[in-house]
């Protein structure tokens, strides 16, 4: 067995809650979650950022997208860094059809991501930043609606 | 409170050039009392003294029986470290001042308790966290006055009811604490009553601090209810009362954008010099980029400012300053739009650059930003911080092509790589721009379709190696001349910075030319 799919593995005991009741496949469904998230929040900020360049660097839409692409960053930190090795096994990189996501404005990327954050466990120790990190999801929306992009 | 950490004191012009000069910048760098904690708490100490208070008032609310034990272990080193930051409270003057009195009561009785802990119950072992926090935060505090303490100058009414302030709410963090102690206790007397009833033990109740509190935990309540009535006594006026003289900054925070850049600045230069990540770059690029878009839009309020209030300023001055920011502002645009197609999907960015960039991105909201927005120049102008946001904005873009400089150095490196996918495309758009050379010998993969299909990360093809060198120069030199243009401009526009705050003028340097008058440069 992969050691990293092996809930008496130190690597993944790190990253379950220490006396919590979660099944391996159960904390590895969290973690291909956030991964779609980060992966989906990259994307937005690509395309806030396209239109962006377009209208010159005083355009609202620059702030918008640092505020996105700074969200995926929280989400990448709150992925394990072991995951690295684990990435065959859990198919990190995968969830997400890049052909597909391309088409998709910024509120439609967004609203996914905040759909995404909902079964969240942020009550967990290992995620207790992932309430932040919704709050700032739930703000980037509210924003990107306004800007219309 | 609210001393804050000073900047650091520029090098007098009258220090003689020579060893001993350097010999005393190093002393005051490297002198480990004069840093006092390094862990990115930027909060003042009013701050963390009103963050103990709240953690305690926190802990009164949580408390059973379970966290009785971690508690008992905490109380001693949560009462030194309050006990070392009153100690480090400026004197008034006096010898002997009265209010230390209760402290030093409570640091002798907290020496009992620690004496005690191996004797029995609880036992040495972990204290409860948010007890550890609170003794944490107050260590820091201590070690901030220690540090700056001194510093402050004056007697007068004001500084002694901030310093009372300062006592009060560390008593009251006390007071707190040792009432959950207390708390915690009489709830641990239960269970433990609660458990020999059901072992079919009979328990005779006691007569003194609680019918459920017996031997030994009554000792222990005894303990807490007296550290909790020293505590009490000194602040028999109430807290309000205590801390009515407390200094609070307000509620319209004009130095966050300075803060924020000056912090940003630091950790920039610490990330690109200690990390090597591609997520780092774009973070660093994109934050350079909004620096200076925000800075035509503070130029274009600052405009309708002085427009509204005196004589109009210099239209080409500001003309040349406003062409040389957007160059600048769409130069780091299309930089980290190029370092952007490098990040692995797992590069994790450095946490403390997220957060120093996310509080510059913060910091601009408030003077820029409606909820969603920006706001209109004329709306801007209008904003009593402006003067020194700007102030600030143009320093950071002067600081800009030392960035530029480490990230065209980084640009250079061999052996970068990046998504297959996001290079394919981005060979394939510069070609087509006529950004990049064509291969001679006609249309040329530059990425495999198997790379972009496994999603593996692969060497840069020499289009788009080109180009992130190309665009890193042009970011350099936009930066350069955006460096002399609002150097020219505060000089010109800014009385302020005029007056006595003007950077030398000062031209862009390759980093070679600085490494090597470093090495030229004495030291002992």
């Amino acid at each position: 067995m992969n050691p990293s799919t092996d809930p008496t593995s130190p690597a993944l005991g790190q990253v379950l809650e220490h006396g919590s009741d979660e099944t391996a496949p159960e904390a590895n469904e969290v973690w291909r979650r956030l991964d779609s998230m980060s992966q989906l929040l990259h994307q937005a900020a690509k395309t806030v950022w396209a239109r962006a360049d377009e209208d010159g660097p005083t355009s609202p839409l620059h702030s918008l997208g640092l505020g996105i692409y700074l969200a995926h960053g929280q989400t990448q930190l709150l992925l394990p860094e072991d995951l690295l090795d684990a990435e065959s096994d859990l198919e990190l990189g995968l969830e997400v059809d890049v052909d597909e996501v391309d088409a998709r404005t910024a509120v439609q990327l967004l609203t996914e991501v905040e759909e995404l954050s909902r079964p969240l466990p942020v009550w967990r120790a290992d995620l207790i930043h992932g309430s932040q990190l919704v709050i700032d999801v739930c703000d980037l929306l509210r924003e990107a609606q306004h800007l219309d992009c | 409170m609210t001393a804050e950490p000073p900047p650091p004191s520029p090098v007098s012009a009258s220090v003689p050039a020579g060893g001993a000069a350097f010999a005393a910048v190093e002393a005051e760098l490297f002198d480990a009392d004069a840093v006092p904690f390094a862990t990115g708490d930027i909060r003042t100490v009013g701050e963390m003294l009103a963050d103990v208070d709240h953690q305690a008032r926190l802990l009164l609310l949580d408390v059973d029986g379970d966290h009785a034990g971690g508690l008992v272990r905490g109380w001693p080193a949560l009462v030194t470290a309050a006990s070392e930051l009153w100690a480090a409270l400026p004197r008034t003057g006096y010898a002997d001042e009265p209010h230390d009195r209760p402290m030093e009561r409570l640091v002798a009785h907290a020496a009992t308790i620690d004496n005690s802990l191996s004797s029995g119950w609880p036992g040495r072992g972990d204290p409860d966290h948010r007890v550890t926090h609170m003794t944490e935060t107050l260590q820091a505090a201590g070690s901030l006055v220690r540090r700056y303490g001194p510093e402050i100058s004056g007697h007068g009414a004001a500084l002694r009811q901030d310093l009372q302030a300062a006592r009060s709410r560390t008593m009251h963090s006390l007071y707190v604490a040792a009432h959950a102690g207390s708390v915690a206790l009489h709830s641990h007397g239960y269970d433990r009553y609660r458990e020999a009833r059901q072992a079919g033990r009979k328990v005779s109740l006691s007569t003194v601090h609680s019918p459920y509190v017996v031997a030994p935990t009554a000792t222990w309540v005894g303990r807490f209810a007296t550290a909790e009535a020293i505590a009490g006594r000194y602040l028999a006026g109430g807290l309000i009362a205590g801390v009515a003289g407390e200094v609070r900054p307000p509620a319209d925070d004009h130095s966050r954008i300075p803060r924020a850049l000056a912090g940003w600045d630091i950790q920039a230069h610490r990330t690109l010099a200690t990390r090597s990540s591609a997520a780092d770059n774009v973070i660093v690029s994109r934050t350079q980029a909004l620096i200076a878009g925000v800075s035509l839009l503070l130029v274009d309020a600052d405009a309708h400012h002085r427009a509204a209030t005196t004589s109009a300023g210099d239209d080409s001055t500001k003309e040349r300053l406003t062409s040389s920011l957007d160059a600048v502002g769409r130069a780091w645009n299309n930089l980290a739009s190029r370092w952007d197609d490098l990040p692995a999907p797992t590069d994790r960015p450095d946490s403390k650059l997220l957060r120093a960039s996310a509080e510059v991105r913060a910091a601009y909201r408030e003077l820029t930003h409606d909820a969603t927005t920006t706001f209109p120049p004329h709306v801007i102008a209008q904003h009593p911080g402006l003067e020194r946001a700007l102030n600030a904005t143009l320093a950071a873009v002067e600081s800009g092509p030392e960035l530029a400089d480490v990230l065209a150095e980084k640009a250079s490196q061999p052996g970068l790589v990046g998504r297959a996918r996001a290079l394919s495309h981005r060979a394939h758009n510069d070609i087509e721009a006529g950004l990049a050379t064509p291969d001679p010998t006609g249309d040329v993969v530059w990425v495999s379709p198997a790379d972009i299909h496994a999603r593996r990360l692969v060497a840069l093809p020499e289009p788009v190696a080109s180009g992130l060198e190309r665009a890193s120069r042009e970011c350099v030199a936009a930066c350069g001349r955006a460096s002399a243009s609002t150097v020219t401009s505060s000089s010109r526009s800014h009385p302020t910075i005029a007056a006595g705050m003007e950077p030398p003028p000062r031209t862009h340097e390759p980093m070679a030319a600085k490494d090597g008058a470093r090495r030229q440069a004495p030291h002992h």
